[in-house]
């Protein structure tokens, strides 16, 4: 079974069409017997409806009922766990308004840096100002995989710290890519042979040839430029190391998706299929096993014309609860949800070499920025967790009272097999969550 | 950058006089306020997307945009080429290796004799192509030991690859254009005179390059090359003339167009999407006619007049058959056609339509964008932000009223009227114009009231009320803030850097020069070449 894919799973999604594959042999002999886990973290902009996200409690954890908005997540309702009452009371204050502070905290758990990108309300910030957990995840499960980690956009526009999710390191912004045709080229740039071909071997040639030139260079500059110059060359040492990897044995090269207007607003269904697919593909070759995306940024002033949304969402966020325009944000988290059963869909329909799914050998996380953006709080944020790879127990709805975000950050980490025991702003971090 | 605009203005305030030439002689304590004082150390800046395509144009002929998939800038202060921010993930340098294939590639089908010096293909020829096509490059001279690494990599490539030239040149040209000597703009200085020199002379190369990116957005030629190698640059006389010769060249359109593109942010305008509801007439095609309607005004003014006042007061509006409601005109084809329009509807940049598009929201027009805008990037005064755990609820766009109506609460509500009383009333100038920038009399059957008011503007000839942007137009285009403030604004893109204390003297003799030459954007250009901040860098960072 050479090739995986075929050229109508990667255009339009596997949309039902289960793409059960015997396993990832590749991705276990990798890491020596061990199935990995893979991390995938999700961005909504500007929070959610409230009356309708969170589910209704029941007389345990396990007895919750979904509500209205995560109605399309039935299938998966035992592979989720709901949290309440996790307040990232490291945006509260600080550099930058309420959304830059939201979306720079999000997985970094830090504080922002002083800068020039103006902010919704005019106030400005500069990049978070740490690294965040994907990475973090990434140095742990990555390292053997072709990229260490993806970052995803979905119309995620803004260039500065509105549009950013994931960070190398302090003030180390890695900004999504948008257009599934460059994700693709991301993913599959070697040649396919089980000896380095031609072009494999001339690209050594020539990336060895450009080290060389980084080292010259190096020896003449002050050390502010040297030490810009060494991540110039990790970067070309790990891209060497991409083109001259040889391709998992079971994965073969799918059809490259079509050009397409990935900016417009018609355009973000298809460009979430695309992007989400190719993320499968991703996966299921162990090219990486850790992926952000973004849908939109954390401006958003956008309308979703595919929803009958003509006006822009975030301006919709900040009606109140009673009005009826802000039924349009429920809306767009009910088309949320549906990006998020896909995901869990698709992790569903692969298999690990044991057997089991990568959704069972995932943690897929989803956030926001704010929790209400009809009152910019960062109290009880909407956050989202499914799949097996943390080992907690899921299928539930756990209430927690005034616990830190990065509580929950750092506890992921250890999920992963992370030694930390803080993460983020260290005074907004108390430790593990106990009860996940 | 906020915090530095306003030291900047303080200390422009009180130092109009020239600047102290020399630092002083040695074992005294160094300067703390010249033109020489400390700025921030730069890193040293990586090529943006369209710097990497004109550079590719210019020396290779290649015009394809081979940077288009490459990872988007991010923007500072609105600019796209800030300094620090610019850092090579794992995306470009993927990307920077598929160029490099492409355009090698179709170098060597195409352009073999700009790449390759001579006839022969022998070992003298190789050294040829690597001096030559290596120094136009890297924008200086190769180094020894640069020659040296290029020719055994050559001569490598040979030995594996049949003996062929070609081949080995075209390899050799792909390492070339990943190399940071290419993608990166170096700036070692100029050994300091005296190590209490704050601020050193950049070397004649690295001179000639910040020069031509700034202008030209783009790299050396060769008779600028030329220039900067025999140190004719020292010379202020010959960097003046060596800097006309740039703004005289077709080229120079590009570094203006990027500039304004840049701060007025024009590059959102084609993706806009407005209400259909409500603006039934909107599509993707009028995106676009807005967006190039706004570039042929800004070549126009870049083109003819020049000057500030003419990019805020001109009388044309360029518009096609999609605009023709836009200028009161019919029978327009699919061509762009310069209208003048009597001066009562429009006037300037900050009345052409994609602007106003632009500055509003999708349902409804925002005296706040606007308002802001004006503040910020014409006046750089911007209004402080609001305090922390506050609720922006924009009204809703509604049947019975007018924009200004449902703003109100802003000046009712103290809470809110802290600040936007500085916004709101500038903004409400703005009111003749919905939110497609189509000129309106009336809104919801009301009769529109444009009068607006600036106030507490650093320029006291701006305070006060004015009726419409037409009327505010002609007082910032006579206004000294406003002048100084595109001087500041370019400025900080010349550098790819926020300007600091130490950059004060060298911007107030800019901002001096350029309200002398009654706003003419090529003396600011100038003027920003002549800087001490443009021709040094700091000095004494550890080798």
């Amino acid at each position: 079974m050479k090739k995986l894919l075929s050229r109508r799973n990667v255009l339009r999604g596997a949309g039902g069409i289960a793409i059960a594959l015997p396993l990832l042999p590749d991705a276990a002999r990798a890491d020596g017997g061990e199935i990995p886990k893979r991390f995938v973290g999700i961005y909504v902009p500007n929070g959610v409806f409230t009356p309708q996200w969170f589910p209704t409690a029941g007389a345990n954890e396990q007895s919750f009922t979904l509500n209205q908005i995560h109605q399309p997540l039935a299938p998966y309702r035992d592979k989720m766990l709901f949290v309440q009452g996790i307040d990232m009371n490291v945006a509260i204050t600080g550099t930058g308004e309420m959304h830059q502070r939201g979306l720079g905290a999000l997985l970094t758990g830090a504080k922002l840096n002083s800068g020039t990108f103006v902010g919704n309300d005019g106030s400005s910030a500069g990049w978070a100002k740490g690294q965040s957990i994907d990475q973090a995840i990434a140095a742990m499960v990555g390292q053997t995989t072709r990229l260490a980690s993806l970052q995803l956009g979905v119309n995620a526009q803004e260039r500065d710290v509105s549009g950013v999710m994931s960070y190398a390191g302090d003030a180390q912004p890695l900004l999504p890519q948008n257009d599934p045709r460059v994700t693709f080229r991301n993913l599959f740039m070697e040649g396919s042979g089980p000896v380095l071909d031609a072009t494999q071997k001339r690209r050594k040639s020539v990336l060895d040839a450009v080290l060389d030139q980084v080292a010259v260079v190096k020896r003449r500059m002050g050390t502010i430029d040297q030490q810009r110059l060494d991540g110039h060359l990790t970067k070309v040492r790990e891209l060497e190391r991409r083109v001259t990897a040889l391709p998992p044995g079971t994965c073969a090269t799918p059809m490259a998706p079509g050009e397409l207007q990935f900016l417009s607003e018609a355009a973000m269904p298809e460009v979430a299929k695309l992007q989400l697919d190719l993320m499968t593909v991703a996966f299921q070759c162990d090219l990486t096993r850790v992926v952000t995306i973004m849908f939109s940024d954390a401006k958003n002033h956008r309308g979703m014309p595919f929803l009958g949304i003509n006006s822009s969402i975030h301006n919709i966020s900040h009606y109140g609860d009673a009005d009826q325009m802000r039924l349009k944000l429920a809306e767009r988290d009910r088309w949320q949800a549906q990006q998020f059963a896909y995901v869990l869909e698709s992790l569903k329909n692969l298999t690990d070499s044991n057997g089991t799914t990568l959704l069972d050998n995932s943690l897929v996380f989803q956030g926001s920025d704010v929790s209400r953006g009809n009152v910019h709080s960062h109290d009880d944020m909407p956050h989202l967790l499914a799949g097996g790879a943390a080992g907690w127990q899921m299928g539930r709805y756990v209430k927690f009272s005034g616990q830190q975000h990065n509580n929950l950050l750092v506890s992921i980490l250890r999920a992963f097999g992370g030694t930390q025991t803080t993460w983020g702003e260290p005074s907004f971090c108390t430790g593990t969550l106990r009860g996940l | 950058m906020r915090l530095v605009r306003s030291a900047v203005t303080i200390l422009a305030a009180t130092s109009l006089l020239a600047c102290p030439k020399k630092p002083p002689p040695e074992e005294q304590p160094p300067p703390v306020a010249e033109c020489d004082g400390a700025a921030d150390r730069t890193p040293m800046r990586l090529l943006t997307r369209a710097e990497f395509d004109f550079t590719v144009a210019d020396l290779l002929g290649d015009t394809s945009n081979p940077s288009r998939d490459f990872p988007r800038e991010p923007i500072v202060n609105g600019f796209d080429n800030d300094a620090k921010s610019l850092q090579v993930t794992d995306e470009s340098v993927t990307r920077y290796l598929e160029a490099a294939e492409a355009i090698a590639g179709t170098a060597m089908q195409t352009q073999r004799s700009r790449v390759v010096p001579c006839q022969t293909r022998d070992s003298a020829c190789a050294d040829q192509f690597i001096a030559q096509t290596g120094r136009r490059l890297f924008r200086r001279a190769l180094t020894v030991e640069e020659k040296a690494s290029f020719k055994v990599f050559f001569n490598q490539v040979l030995a594996s690859q049949g003996n062929d030239f070609d081949v080995a040149t075209e390899w050799t040209l792909q390492v070339m254009l990943q190399s940071p000597q290419f993608l990166y703009r170096f700036e070692e200085g100029q050994t300091p005179a005296s190590k209490w020199d704050f601020r050193t002379p950049l070397i004649g190369t690295e001179l000639a390059t910040r020069l031509s990116y700034l202008l030209w957005a783009s790299t050396p030629d060769d008779t600028l090359l030329d220039a900067a190698e025999t140190g004719q640059l020292d010379d202020p006389s010959v960097l003046e003339a060596q800097a006309r010769r740039l703004l005289a060249d077709q080229r120079a359109m590009r570094g203006r167009m990027r500039f304004f593109n840049l701060w007025l942010r024009t590059e959102d305008i084609a993706r806009l999407s407005k209400d259909p509801a409500r603006y039934p007439n909107f599509s993707p095609q009028l995106a676009k006619a807005w967006q190039d309607s706004l570039d042929l005004y800004l070549r126009d003014i870049a083109s003819g007049p020049g000057t500030l006042k003419a990019l805020l007061t001109s009388d044309r509006v360029y518009a096609n058959n999609l605009m023709e409601s836009y200028v009161n005109r019919s029978g327009l084809g699919s061509d762009f056609t310069p209208v003048s329009m009597p001066g009562t509807e429009r006037l300037g940049l900050l009345t052409q339509p994609g602007l106003l598009a632009r500055l509003s929201s999708p349902d409804q027009s925002s005296p706040i964008r606007r308002g802001i805008f004006v503040l910020d990037k014409v006046l750089c005064q911007p209004p402080p932000p609001p305090p922390a755990g506050f609720n922006p609820v924009p009204p809703a766009p509604n049947t019975g009223t007018t924009t200004r109506e449902r703003f109100l609460q802003h000046s009712t509500d103290p809470f809110c009227a802290g600040c936007h009383h500085l916004i709101d009333p500038v903004g409400f100038g703005f009111e003749n114009y919905d939110a497609v920038g189509q000129y309106r009399t009336s809104e919801n059957g009301k009769p529109v009231d444009a009068s607006g008011s600036v106030y507490a503007a650093r320029d006291e000839k701006l305070s006060g009320t004015f009726s419409g942007v037409v009327e505010l137009s002609k007082k910032l285009a006579e206004s000294r803030q406003v002048h100084d403030c595109v001087s500041a604004e370019w400025m900080h893109f010349a550098m790819g850097r926020g300007l600091g204390a130490g950059d004060a003297c060298s911007l107030t003799q800019v901002q001096e020069r350029f309200s002398t030459s009654q706003g003419r954007f090529d003396e600011l250009l100038v003027a920003i070449i002549m800087s001490d901040t443009f021709r040094t860098r700091p000095a004494g960072e550890a080798r």
